[in-house]
């Protein structure tokens, strides 16, 4: 998963707590080895190789986070779209970064399209319209680890407890004696200083930003976040944070809004039941998409 | 009626204190610690632990600035402690993310770099600072 993972529990058996916490961080594993497209052995890996000639069968879980991916997609306009890689890979975030040519970029976005994932319910399997496109759920399926690794957890009877990947939090209850969870959300500009805290309980909180992978070349920023529909790093927030039901929903939402840009990217997160967020524009201005998450905040 | 004392095995058939003066003798080690140890004032934690795969690496004092260098399976992750806070001053990741982080000076603020496996910590957690971060 390439990152750390927290997670806090409190239950009134210390020897329950580890099983459970031990359970979760299993299925956190088990998740990264479907998941990632780093592992040669992984599902994503395999859509990647065989996809294009015949679908692959994937089992229920992957299916239904695909079909979440593409759901978010349309609802999206394609502002997050699983498809992504082909320019990513050009952009090599993991290798320190270099600007690809233009044409490069331009060859490779025909390859990127959610439209080309073919969805087959009734065995369960995947398969891409062509050879040259490749699946990152990377914005996706963190968020999905962590929802899994949270029912693990409530499995054990535990109903108050934090899982923290990298950031990517899904809280349930909340700080004995207090009932809540206080959250920090990372100011985008101030390393290690925080833009907003609220008092959580039930909720997942995602936040995407334009500091978290980066390289500098020419005296320009060029971040990980990139935009389908030009292969260009996304310029029109410098984070969004979006509060769900599920971190799955709020990871690939919040990837989605940073890419729309503040206006329409609330917009986008209004139009969801259920989800709410915050956007800091690339001027730095703040932007809620309600006023119960801007009440909420303590600056 | 017995005067209550402690027995302290040191040296050839060890030495029996009186229990006030077992109590004057930690005092005063008390008071050497808190002489010697770095101080933690405001919240602001006296020492970052560094971890290097998963095992203790480091203690550094948080009062005496400086460059301490960590060893990792990819090379040497340089630690700049200046002013109360550190910070990774360069490493051999290629995303450089850890050094991105920049300064931390808080309790219970944590710096990571995956691919070279080295972790510094702040420990200890300030009054209402927050339970986690998203980020």
């Amino acid at each position: 998963m390439g990152t750390v993972v927290q997670i806090t529990v409190s239950h009134t058996s210390e020897s329950e707590a580890r099983l459970a916490i031990n359970e979760a961080m299993s299925e956190l594993q088990r998740s990264d080895d479907l998941m990632s497209h780093y592992k040669p052995e992984s599902l994503v890996s395999k859509v990647n190789r065989y996809g294009a000639s015949g679908k692959v069968q994937v089992g229920e879980g992957f299916f239904e986070l695909l079909r979440e991916a593409v759901s978010i997609s349309r609802a999206s306009n394609g502002a997050f779209d699983a498809t992504i890689l082909p320019i990513s890979d050009l952009w090599g975030f993991d290798k320190g970064g270099i600007v690809p040519r233009n044409e490069l970029i331009a060859n490779k976005l025909a390859f990127v399209g959610y439209e080309g994932i073919d969805l087959d319910q009734s065995t369960f399997s995947v398969g891409l319209i062509s050879s040259g496109m490749s699946l990152d759920l990377g914005a996706i399926a963190k968020g999905w680890a962590v929802d899994r690794a949270m029912e693990k957890i409530m499995s054990h009877g535990i109903r108050n407890a934090i899982i923290d990947a990298g950031g990517d939090l899904r809280l349930i209850g909340g700080r004995p004696g207090k009932g809540f969870w206080r959250i920090g959300v990372q100011h985008p500009r101030e390393p290690g200083g925080l833009l907003a805290t609220f008092d959580l309980r039930d909720t997942a909180i995602v936040t995407s930003g334009d500091y978290e992978r980066f390289f500098i070349a020419d005296g320009v920023r060029y971040h990980h976040i990139l935009d389908p529909a030009t292969g260009q790093p996304a310029r029109g927030c410098q984070s969004v944070t979006v509060l769900a039901a599920t971190a799955a929903e709020a990871d690939a939402c919040a990837t989605a809004a940073f890419v729309l840009g503040p206006e329409k990217g609330l917009a986008f997160l209004r139009s969801r039941p259920g989800v709410r967020g915050f956007i800091v524009g690339a001027d730095g201005t703040l932007h809620w998409s309600d006023e119960v998450i801007e009440g909420m905040a303590r600056r | 009626m017995k005067r209550p004392f402690i027995e302290v095995l040191w040296g050839p058939g060890g030495v029996r204190l009186l229990l006030g003066d077992a109590a004057v003798l930690g005092i005063l080690i008390a008071g050497i610690f808190a002489l010697v140890m770095p101080k933690a004032a405001d919240g602001q934690p006296a020492r970052a632990e560094v971890e290097s795969s998963g095992k203790a690496a480091a203690t550094l004092n948080l009062a005496i600035d400086g460059v301490r260098e960590i060893g990792g399976p990819l090379g040497v992750t340089r630690l700049e402690v200046r002013g109360g806070r550190v910070r990774v001053l360069s490493s051999p990741c290629p995303r450089q993310s850890c050094r991105h982080g920049g300064w931390i000076g808080s309790a219970g603020e944590m710096l990571v770099c995956l691919p070279n496996e080295v972790v510094v910590r702040l420990p200890g957690r300030l009054p209402g600072a927050p339970d986690a971060l998203s980020r």
